[in-house]
């Protein structure tokens, strides 16, 4: 029994380095695994306050580029208005549209902080529970995809970019409509590979890819990129496609969160389908 | 003693708010991430309990982890850090041996010595961290070269620290 003490007492150190590292290795797992970890959310809210306010001086460096990008979509958006539409048919036409109603809802916000060049990065924006921000929400820049919603404090939401191991996103071309998955390597920010495009697929550089709507996060034809290069994986059909991600995800500060309306009836019909797949 | 326990929670909190604050923001390219906040265990007094050492190196990567929403990874590095640096300490010993109450700083030992010190730390510290991130061994050539650009980085800021505070006590 001595003995036993005196060989703890001798390796105190290295007890207490490998009870720490535990500790460390505990938290790193959990996080690793899809579960929502109040950790995390009890912090998002006193970081996202304290880079606010950082935000908020650096802000003032890139009012100038960021203006320019807010009048380059409001000239967009100002060309999509019904007043500089001619009518082309004779006659009235009603457009109190009971044919058509509203399936995303945008709600705009701004990042306070983010990262890209870890393996996994988020950004940090200024909207929360309380403005009715959820999980899993899509994110996008004017640019492109951005990310989907991870988690929300009251007055915050970390939103999980592109550039993440675990961000996956459905993409289709725009003129055609094949489909595949798109996920990023870890290395560049400016790149993601798309896959399962089979091969006998006419691809050109530049190529223009969007969302295909399929998990209801993003609406169908948000941007996502353009093919940059491409190779065939051996003894697959399929190619292996390098995508220069529309968004800038160095510089990108105003962003819209994306609610879809009918999110409850899309989850409920893939819910029934799989249970009765399973029976 | 006061003034030593002064002097450290002022480099600490100095050390992470510069680390949370700017050089995280810095994003020059997915293989330059500096993280210059292990300078705070780096010029702990030499003779600074080992058990101390590990819980400071505990707490500080911690601290890091919640600012930069990475549970564990920091905290990984940063223990093993902590734990490194008492035996690199020993390993580098100079012949007269070290005085009660020194710092492990640029001024104190001169370039060579303290440049293999924080050279081995950081890299140590570095891989840990960017080997945890990664989470799997197929990535090592590439977290390898950026272990090695990045410590080249911190190091760097590491040294201009040093040198722009030699005259002040504070940071050194």
């Amino acid at each position: 029994m001595r003995n036993l003490i005196q060989l703890v007492l001798h390796y105190r150190i290295t007890l207490l380095f490998i009870a720490l590292e535990a500790i460390g290795f505990i938290l790193l797992v959990n996080y690793n695994s899809h579960q929502e970890i109040s950790f995390l959310a009890s912090t998002t809210e006193i970081s996202g306050k304290l880079n606010q306010e950082a935000t908020e001086v650096s802000d003032y460096f890139s009012l100038k580029e960021t203006n320019e990008i807010l009048a380059n979509e409001n000239v967009t958006l100002r060309n999509m208005m019904r007043e500089n539409y001619l009518q082309a048919g004779e006659g009235f036409k009603q457009f109190v549209d009971t044919n058509y109603m509203q399936l995303y809802n945008y709600r705009e916000a701004k990042i306070v902080s983010s990262t890209v060049n870890k393996r996994n990065n988020y950004a940090i924006i200024n909207r929360g529970a309380s403005h009715g921000i959820k999980k899993d929400m899509g994110v996008i820049s004017s640019n492109g995809v951005l990310g989907i919603v991870k988690e929300t404090s009251s007055h915050f939401a970390t939103v999980m970019t592109v550039l993440h191991s675990r961000t996956q996103v459905s993409t289709r071309f725009q003129k055609n409509a094949y489909f595949g998955i798109l996920t990023w390597q870890g290395y560049d920010p400016e790149h993601a590979t798309l896959n399962d495009i089979p091969s006998h697929v006419q691809l050109k550089e530049g190529d223009t890819l969007i969302t295909r709507g399929a998990s209801g996060i993003f609406p169908e034809g948000t941007l996502v990129g353009t093919i940059e290069s491409w190779e065939e994986v051996p003894s697959t059909n399929f190619y292996e496609i390098n995508v220069k991600l529309s968004t800038n995800f160095r510089n990108t500060e105003y962003v819209y969160v994306i609610d879809n309306l009918r999110k409850g009836e899309f989850m409920q019909l893939l819910e029934n389908t799989e249970e009765e797949n399973a029976n | 003693m006061l003034t030593s326990i002064l002097e450290n929670s002022v480099r600490f909190i100095v050390l992470v708010l510069l680390q949370v604050f700017i050089l995280n923001n810095i994003q020059m390219s997915s293989f330059l991430s500096p993280y210059l906040y292990v300078l705070f265990i780096l010029s702990l007094p030499i003779d600074t309990p080992r058990g101390l050492t590990l819980i400071l190196g505990f707490v500080t990567g911690f601290t890091i982890d919640v600012f930069t929403r990475t549970p564990g990874m920091h905290t990984m590095a940063s223990t093993l850090l902590a734990y490194m640096r008492p035996i690199i300490l020993r390993f580098i010993e100079p012949r007269e041996g070290y005085e009660l109450g020194m710092q492990a700083s640029l001024k104190q030992f001169g370039i060579t010595w303290y440049l293999g010190y924080a050279s081995i730390l950081v890299f140590i510290h570095h891989f840990t961290l960017f080997l945890v991130e990664a989470f799997r061994f197929q990535e090592l050539g590439y977290i390898l070269a950026k272990a090695m650009m990045s410590t080249i980085f911190t190091l760097i800021l590491i040294f201009i620290v040093q040198l722009l505070s030699s005259n002040r006590r504070i940071i050194d």
